[in-house]
């Protein structure tokens, strides 16, 4: 069933995004803008944090998949 | 003076300690790198976990940022994954060998340490600073480092080899064993006959002798021993300590914690073929079916965000795209390769903020807040633009005179743009906004990609008799909301 490797970067950046839009809509829709006080930093350390485990979990498998070569 | 890293001159390669050999060299490493591969370089060098120095990077950065500083250094200072000069050498056309480069790098943190000290040395971040100062002093020393002696060499070091005289390191597998991950320190700090009883500080090779005779040593000198068996200094070792390289029989540098791992010569794992070639990974739609899922989304949305101010109808918009992006990753996590989809839930979250931005009428008006009141007609048919921020055009202080014909035109690229008319003239207003509302009259047009052709009737009659002045209106707008109300003269 699971024929991919699980990934928690992709779970991670799923819930930072959708927290992210919640906060969105849930204040669009109720008519308040949604202050840029937090906006603008939230949107940034949500994408650092995705970027940096994009690449320590990118890493590994890239590591994992390397063929070793024997040293002689 | 080689900080942190192994002494023994065959640590870099097989030929190094020979003359005209080269030396070993600091470079950056493609095996288990993160981010540029210069943690995984340092720790292939000293033969530490890399973690350790991206732990310690990560709290010099969060303490005092001398993290960031020091990294920028690292970067400079070591060498291409291939061996290659580093953007220092590049630069100054010298070449440094690998022990230079680290004591530089150890120097630039000493620095760090010290402005972070004199910055504020009662804080815990210049604390910090310190205490990994001082733990990256003590692991070297601890390695039989003469840090006085570096201190003392780093100048004259520092001035490296042209490097026309370097030549390249051949292509092809690393001439010595990588460590790749985890180092056992423990079993690197128990070797005992390394530093004081052989290899560059030892008074003469060692001659053999007869297991069970006496040691005939005097204290002081270097221990005999029987090739292939365990020094008496490193009798309370592994047995694996006792080789170096698991080949060198006579032993004259003392012990290796590789000798007898995975890359041992003969322990080494056996060649295997190539095998067929891998079966194509099967095409994934997640990604596809996500965007287009999410574009039916705003497009449902797209009703429901009319008329709300403050991007408030954009914001909806995407917010509802970006959750549907959120769900596709959640699926992604488990079921299928979704690379793009944190591009684009990426460049959601900046369009998020970008709105956050420029609906905010306070961040408007201090970034760009544009004011004018045109008192001659000529004034009044200039081009009114604004950047970013919001502008005003007051034109009820123009003077019109009956039958006039008066063309202006007004543009904001990001922000608020509003307009002030006399009620006593009639107004064409022909409008555009890429993403915005369009507010005439209080009424309102929302976007994207609203557009507004409308004529406003004199409320009020003018003064002076005859027909009414005429006001053709072009206002623009890339993000932001227009406005354009009617002031009585």
């Amino acid at each position: 069933m699971f024929r991919h490797r699980f990934d928690p970067s992709s779970l991670v950046a799923g819930l930072l995004f959708l927290g992210l839009a919640l906060r969105y809509l849930t204040a669009a829709l109720g008519g308040d803008p949604v202050p840029f006080v937090w906006a603008t930093p939230a949107a940034l350390t949500i994408l650092a944090v995705t970027l940096l485990l994009r690449l320590a979990f990118h890493s590994r498998r890239r590591e994992r998949r390397s063929p070793r070569t024997p040293v002689r | 003076m080689n900080e942190d890293s192994d002494p023994r001159p065959g640590a870099g390669g097989p030929e190094e300690g020979l003359p005209g050999a080269e030396p070993r060299r600091l470079t950056r490493s493609q095996e288990g790198r993160l981010i540029t591969g210069v943690c995984a370089g340092l720790a292939r060098y000293t033969r530490v976990d890399a973690i350790v120095f991206r732990v310690a990077f990560a709290l010099l950065t969060i303490t005092t940022g001398v993290g960031v500083f020091l990294y920028v250094i690292a970067f400079l200072l070591m060498g291409g994954p291939d061996g290659g000069p580093s953007r220092i050498e590049k630069v100054g056309k010298r070449i440094l060998d690998g022990d230079t480069a680290l004591a530089l790098l150890g120097a630039a943190l000493g620095a760090g340490m010290l402005m972070s000290v004199f910055h504020n040395w009662t804080s815990g971040d210049a604390l910090s600073v310190a205490v990994v100062f001082g733990l990256a002093l003590l692991v070297a020393r601890s390695r039989g480092v003469d840090l006085v002696q570096v201190a003392r060499g780093l100048p004259e070091r520092v001035k490296g080899r042209p490097l026309a005289s370097w030549t390249p390191p051949p292509p092809g597998p690393p001439a010595y064993p990588l460590s790749d991950g985890m180092v056992d320190l423990a079993r690197l700090g128990r070797r005992t006959d390394t530093y004081a009883t052989s290899g560059p500080y030892a008074p003469s090779p060692p001659p053999p002798y007869a297991p069970g005779q006496a040691p005939p040593y005097a204290p002081g000198q270097a221990p005999p021993y029987a090739p292939g068996q365990p020094s008496p200094g490193a009798s309370n070792t592994e047995p694996l300590d006792t080789d170096p390289y698991g080949q060198n029989t006579t032993d004259p540098y003392g012990t290796d914690p590789y000798a007898k791992g995975p890359y041992a010569p003969d322990n080494a794992p056996p060649y295997v073929p190539p095998g067929p070639a891998p079966e194509p990974r099967r095409r994934s739609y997640l990604t596809t079916l996500t965007l287009l899922l999410a574009a039916l989304v705003a497009a449902a949305l797209y009703p429901a965000a009319g008329g709300r101010p403050h991007f408030g109808g954009p914001q909806i918009v995407i917010a509802g795209a970006l959750a549907v992006v959120a769900c596709g990753l959640f699926l992604g996590a488990w079921f299928g390769r979704d690379r793009k989809l944190v591009l684009v839930g990426a460049i959601m979250s900046f369009a998020l903020a970008a709105t956050s931005i420029a609906g905010n009428a306070s961040v408007a008006r201090r970034t760009h807040h544009m004011t004018w009141r045109p008192v001659v007609t000529s004034q009044a048919e200039q081009s009114h633009k604004v950047i970013v921020g919001q502008g005003l055009v007051d034109l009820t202080t123009v003077p019109l005179s009956p039958g006039q014909r008066l063309q202006v035109s007004a543009e904001v690229m990001l922000g608020v743009l509003a307009v002030r008319v006399p009620s006593s003239a009639r107004v064409e207003v022909d409008g555009h906004a890429y993403l915005g509302d369009i507010t005439v009259d209080r009424q309102v047009t929302s976007g994207p990609g609203a557009r507004v052709r409308r004529v406003l009737e004199p409320e009020t009659t003018s003064r002076t008799p005859g027909p009414p002045a005429t006001i053709v209106l072009h206002i623009r707008s890339k993000v932001g909301d227009m406005e354009v109300t009617r002031v009585p003269a």
